[in-house]
C-alpha cells in the first residue's frame, strides 16, 4: 500500500527511527501510525536512534575462550550508566557478542576502520573479475559495490549476520538492547585470538 | 618468468593460505613472479580462490588464556606459544599462560617487546630525557649516559618482556620466560596481548 511522505515524517518524529525502518513499519501496519509505533519497538528500532547520540562511557569487559584454549575473544561493550552495565541482560548481551566474535571471526569493528588499502585491494579484485566478464561500466560499478557491501556483511563486526540468529545484524543486535535498556550501548573494540595466526 | 623460479616453499606458502590446488597456486605464482600477496589476488581473479578464506594450516602451537577481573572492568588476553602440541597441553604450560595472563592485568605493560616500541614513541621519549637533563644542567658527556639509563626504566615500566615478574620482582618477565624454555626443553614465547579496561577511552592496546 502507499505510505505518504507525512505519514513517515510523523512516525519518524515520534520514534526517532529512521526514514527506511519508519517506512518499513508503517507499510507492515496498513499505514496505523499507533501500530507503526508498536511495530518498531518489537523490532527494537525505535528510541534506538535518539539514544545512539549519547555517550556511552561505562561498561563491562567480556570474555570467551573455546574449551581447548586455541581461541579466545576479548571484548569492551559500553553503557551510559553504571547502573545499565550491571544489569544481567547487559552482561548476557556482551558475552553473546563475545561469542559470537569467536563464530563469525570479525576483522573489524566499524566500516570506517578497514583501511584504505585494504578497500583498495579488494575493489581492484572485484573490478578485475568483473571486467573479465565483459560488462558494461555501469554493471561494473553495481557489482563492485555488491561484492563490497558481502566484504562489509564478512569482515565487519556491526555488518555481520548475528550468528544465532542469521536475520538480524549485530548492529540490530545492540539497537535491540538500546530499546530495552534505554541507554546507548557500544562495542567500543575487541580481540580476537586465534593459536598461530599471529606468526 | 619460467616455471623453474616458483619453488615448491612458495607454492606451499600460496597453498596454505589459499587451500588451492598445486597447480593453480603454481600457475599464480609464475604470473606474479613469486610474490605471494599478488599470487593471491590473482587467484580470486580468476575465481579460483574465494574470498575470506582463513589459512589453512596455521604455524604454531600453543594456547591463548584469558583473565578477567571479578567487577568485569578489566580483561586480558593472551597467547603463549611453545615448539609441540605435547607441551601446550600440559599442566604447567597452562599454567605459566594463565600467570602471564594475570601479570599483564597487574602490571598493564604496553609492548610486548621494546622493538615494538615506535620509533616515534621513542624518539619523543629521548627528547624529553635530554631536555630535562639540559634543565638540570648535567654536563654535555653524562646526557647519553642519563638517557639510557632512563630508557631502561622506562622499558622496565612499559614493555612485558622488561617488566618485573608481578609475584617475584628478583626477576623479569624476559628470565621467566628463559627460566620457563630450560624447564620445558624447547622455545616459548609470548606472541601478542590485549588488555582492555573499560573507560581506558577506547583505546586498542593490542600487541601483534
Amino acid at each position: 500500500m502507499a505510505i505518504s511522505a507525512d505519514q513517515v515524517k510523523a512516525l519518524r518524529d515520534a520514534t526517532g527511527a529512521g526514514m527506511m525502518d519508519s517506512k518499513r513499519a508503517l507499510e507492515a501496519t496498513n499505514g496505523d501510525l499507533e501500530k507503526a509505533k508498536d511495530w518498531l519497538r518489537q523490532k527494537g528500532i525505535a528510541k534506538a536512534g535518539a539514544k545512539a547520540a549519547r555517550v556511552a562511557r561505562e561498561g563491562i569487559i567480556a570474555t570467551y575462550v573455546h574449551h581447548n584454549h586455541q581461541l579466545g575473544v576479548l571484548v569492551e561493550l559500553n553503557s551510559e550508566s553504571d547502573f545499565v552495565a550491571r544489569n544481567e541482560e547487559f552482561r548476557h548481551l556482551a558475552h553473546e557478542i563475545a561469542v559470537h566474535i569467536a563464530a563469525a571471526e570479525p576483522r573489524y569493528l566499524r566500516r570506517e576502520d578497514v583501511p584504505n588499502e585494504v578497500l583498495d585491494r579488494e575493489k581492484a579484485i572485484f573490478e578485475a573479475q568483473a571486467s573479465d566478464q565483459k560488462k558494461p561500466p555501469q554493471v561494473v560499478e553495481k557489482i563492485v559495490q555488491g561484492k563490497l557491501n558481502d566484504f562489509y556483511k564478512r569482515e565487519v563486526l556491526l555488518d555481520q549476520a548475528w550468528a544465532k540468529d542469521d536475520k538480524r545484524t549485530v548492529d540490530q543486535l545492540l539497537k535491540e538492547g538500546i530499546a530495552k535498556l534505554g541507554e546507548n550501548i557500544t562495542i567500543s573494540r575487541f580481540a580476537r585470538f586465534k593459536v598461530g595466526e599471529a606468526s | 618468468m619460467t616455471a623453474a623460479t616458483i619453488s615448491a616453499q612458495q607454492v606451499k606458502a600460496l597453498r596454505d593460505a589459499t587451500g588451492t590446488g598445486m597447480m593453480d597456486s603454481k600457475r599464480a605464482l609464475e604470473a606474479t613472479e613469486g610474490d605471494v600477496e599478488k599470487a593471491k589476488d590473482w587467484l580470486r581473479q580468476k575465481g579460483i580462490a574465494r574470498a575470506g578464506v582463513k589459512a589453512a594450516r596455521l604455524a604454531a602451537e600453543g594456547l591463548v588464556e584469558i583473565y578477567l577481573h571479578h567487577n568485569h572492568h578489566l580483561g586480558v588476553l593472551v597467547e603463549l606459544n611453545s615448539e609441540t602440541d605435547f607441551v601446550a597441553r600440559s599442566d604447567a604450560f597452562r599454567e605459566l599462560a594463565h600467570e602471564l595472563a594475570v601479570h599483564i592485568a597487574a602490571a598493564d605493560p604496553r609492548y610486548l617487546r621494546v622493538e615494538d616500541i615506535p620509533s616515534a614513541v621513542l624518539e619523543r621519549k629521548r627528547e624529553e630525557i635530554r631536555a630535562e637533563a639540559i634543565r638540570q644542567k648535567k654536563p654535555a658527556a653524562v646526557i647519553e649516559k642519563i638517557i639510557d639509563g632512563k630508557l631502561g626504566a622506562f622499558y622496565e615500566r612499559e614493555v612485558l618482556a622488561d617488566q618485573r615478574w608481578a609475584k617475584d620482582d628478583t626477576r623479569t618477565v624476559q628470565q621467566v620466560l628463559a627460566d620457563a624454555v630450560a624447564r620445558f626443553g624447547e622455545n616459548l614465547t609470548v606472541s601478542r596481548f590485549a588488555r582492555f579496561k573499560v573507560k581506558d577511552n577506547g583505546e586498542t592496546e593490542e600487541q601483534q
